[in-house]
């Protein structure tokens, strides 16, 4: 089964011999850096709150992080980073799958013209320099990126970093509705006279969510090193905006006053992305 | 060369004449080909028709860093480009005076600078194909030998300590790497600087072309280029090499008597090259998009670095050209070694049952 998903161009299925322990340990790490993200406001300092006397301070007690070149407390930056980025990767695996569904039921089409238009633009998108057209994307929606603190920016990033994600994910998709279609369940469900929206609801729809669902935190660790690479280039969310990329961008600039600023922030992206690397595996691993 | 080894007469079909199975062969191989020449020309053309689209929609048109009370530009030169551009004109017909220009090679002149920019591209692929070809045959290499010596020794310490390191690997930004690399390097330096140089592809003293000079280069960018690609690719030649190690062939091979060696590196080891190469070439727009970050932190003079300079300067002209240049590459690539990988595959086999079946 491996074999030729690799030529469709299908995640092949890797792991080590213990994939569950690393799933284990990466729902762990989310679940601690998903709660910390949700309770950043609780930190004694702000995500902006700004002293110059208190730059660059190691790590410490009071700041568990240190600080960074303008005094703001690291953990709590890296906190509150946390839930920009966390927020473009879940966004983005939603459009991902949305589109990657839309775009297979169309080539799961009866209709051979339809079927291959859809296919060739999964194929084009598929080509498609994904972060060349985010950088061009940077010129449209500067903007909106700075939009809401970031909010706003993240939903329209993780928009369309989920708008060039979902092109591996459709023939997988594809491939089962048609199974589906020519199934003895299927013909069984119009034999005894069911609905179409009984079939579609009851059977397919969750058909379709089964199979895709161990392939979206792919899709969010993907999100995830975007994000960072695009602020890091400038591309991006921009100071004094806290995500993970804005941070290492500054970090890069500090780097020889204290390399904990870009260090910081480059830990928890890559372990998180490990961590749904892990969990995505070991949800393959199950379900295949 | 293919149909000279599909003209052998295989176990499946061996009672069908020879000839006429060569000339339905052909005629299917023509229609496929012409099939996948039009499929790919499809799919280039929605990937322009894209990349033109998000230009249209850059806030102030293509002209605006030129213009404006900030611009450099006379009133008179933007109207000239605006001209020479069909700026006034309506969409459909700018794109297709872009696109037939773009078919002769020639993809209009830089906003910034005003020199062609097929002449800009042109001076910036060559380090860009250096760079790529040293990270794609470094990391299929340590790939192919590491992950066979790992499926060979299966669940050993070693076994799992790579599997370990690769799977946090495989998801660490390469930018991250590479910044960190420089700092550790100028920081151990000492007076007389890094051991390696850091940034451009070459010394400033040298002078045509030295190859160990460009060696020397290459080395950091291809190691913080490659190490996220060589981490994935290591375990994916491992499972498959784990899979491959129960199946009848190893088996057979193992009772003729071969040794170990052979039987690991010569059949298992052939027999995923092919898969490796049709992942690779899926692979291949997000390693050539990656390069941007890697060429940016290492100045290397590649196209991902005119690209992020372009881009940030809103030269439109060269940011679509090489957009849509590199989505030409990638989709050619993706077919071309689904092609490889696939011949590799039936190739073997064929010359196989051949061999067999001529004695």
């Amino acid at each position: 089964m491996t074999q030729p998903s690799a030529l469709t161009g299908e995640l092949i299925s890797v792991g080590g011999t213990k994939p569950q322990f690393a799933a284990k340990a990466g729902a762990i790490w989310l679940a601690i850096i998903v709660a910390a993200a949700v309770l950043a406001p609780l930190s004694p300092y702000g995500v902006n709150a700004i002293s110059v006397q208190s730059a660059f301070l190691p790590v410490s007690l009071h700041h568990l992080l240190g600080t960074d070149d303008v005094g703001r407390d690291m953990l709590t930056r890296v906190l509150y980073g946390g839930r920009l980025s966390l927020l473009v990767a879940i966004v983005s695996a939603l459009v991902g799958a949305a589109l990657a569904i839309a775009v297979a039921a169309v080539e799961a089409n009866k209709n051979k013209l339809l079927a291959r238009s859809a296919q060739r633009i999964n194929e084009s998108f598929n080509a498609f320099p994904a972060q060349f057209a985010l950088i061009v994307a940077y010129g449209i929606f500067a903007f909106g990126y700075s939009a809401g603190a970031g909010v706003i920016g993240a939903l329209i990033m993780g928009t369309l970093i989920g708008a060039f994600s979902w092109p591996f994910m459709t023939p997988i998709i594809a491939l089962r509705i048609i199974d589906f279609y020519g199934s003895p369940r299927m013909n069984s469900l119009i034999a005894i006279g069911a609905p179409r929206r009984h079939i579609f609801f009851r059977h397919l729809l969750p058909m379709v969510i089964a199979t895709i669902w161990p392939l979206l935190p792919y899709v969010a660790g993907d999100a995830l090193v975007t994000e960072g690479t695009l602020s890091f280039l400038g591309f991006g969310f921009q100071p004094p905006i806290a995500s993970w990329g804005t941070m290492m961008a500054t970090g890069e600039s500090y780097i020889y006053q204290s390399p904990l600023l870009i260090i910081a922030p480059g830990i928890a992206l890559a372990a998180t992305v490990a961590s749904l690397l892990a969990i995505g595996e070991a949800a393959r691993r199950a379900n295949s | 060369m293919v149909s000279q080894v599909a003209e052998a007469p295989a176990d499946s079909s061996a009672g069908r004449p020879a000839d006429r199975r060569a000339g339905v062969a052909w005629a299917v191989r023509v229609r496929q080909f012409v099939m996948a020449t039009l499929s790919v020309a499809m799919t280039l053309l929605i990937i322009c028709v894209a990349t033109f689209g998000l230009m249209q929609l850059v806030p102030g048109g293509p002209l605006a860093a030129l213009g404006g009370s900030h611009g450099k530009a006379s009133h008179q030169q933007i109207q000239l480009l605006t001209h020479e551009f069909l700026l006034n004109k309506p969409a459909y017909l700018q794109f297709w005076a872009w696109l037939r220009s773009s078919l002769q090679g020639h993809f209009g002149y830089s906003l910034v600078s005003g020199s062609p920019v097929a002449q800009l591209i042109q001076a910036r692929i060559l380090p860009s194909v250096e760079l790529f070809v040293a990270i794609a045959s470094v990391s299929v290499a340590i790939a192919w030998v590491l992950g066979l010596w790992l499926a060979k020794h299966e669940g050993g310490w070693v076994d799992r300590l790579v599997l370990s390191v690769t799977g946090v690997a495989q998801g660490i930004p390469a930018f991250w790497i590479g910044v960190l690399i420089i700092y550790v390097l100028v920081k151990t330096g000492g007076p007389s600087g890094p051991i390696l140089p850091i940034a451009g592809s070459e010394s400033y003293q040298s002078s045509g072309i030295a190859l160990g000079d460009l060696f020397s280069h290459l080395i950091l960018p291809t190691f913080v280029g490659a190490t996220v690609v060589t981490s994935y690719y290591i375990r994916v030649v491992r499972d498959l090499a784990v899979d491959a190690l129960q199946d009848d062939y190893v088996h057979v091979a193992r009772a003729k008597g071969l040794s170990e060696m052979r039987v690991v590196n010569m059949h298992v080891g052939k027999n995923i090259i092919g898969p490796l190469l049709g992942l690779m070439g899926a692979d291949l727009p997000s390693i050539l998009t990656g390069l941007v970050a890697v060429e940016e932190i290492f100045s290397w003079p590649g196209l991902g670095q005119l690209l992020a300079s372009s881009s940030a300067r809103q030269d439109y002209p060269v940011v679509l050209a090489i957009t849509v240049i590199s989505g030409a590459i990638a989709i050619v690539s993706m077919r071309l070694s689904r092609l490889l990988a696939d011949w590799i595959g039936t190739g073997r086999r064929e010359v196989l049952s051949a061999r067999t079946g001529g004695q």
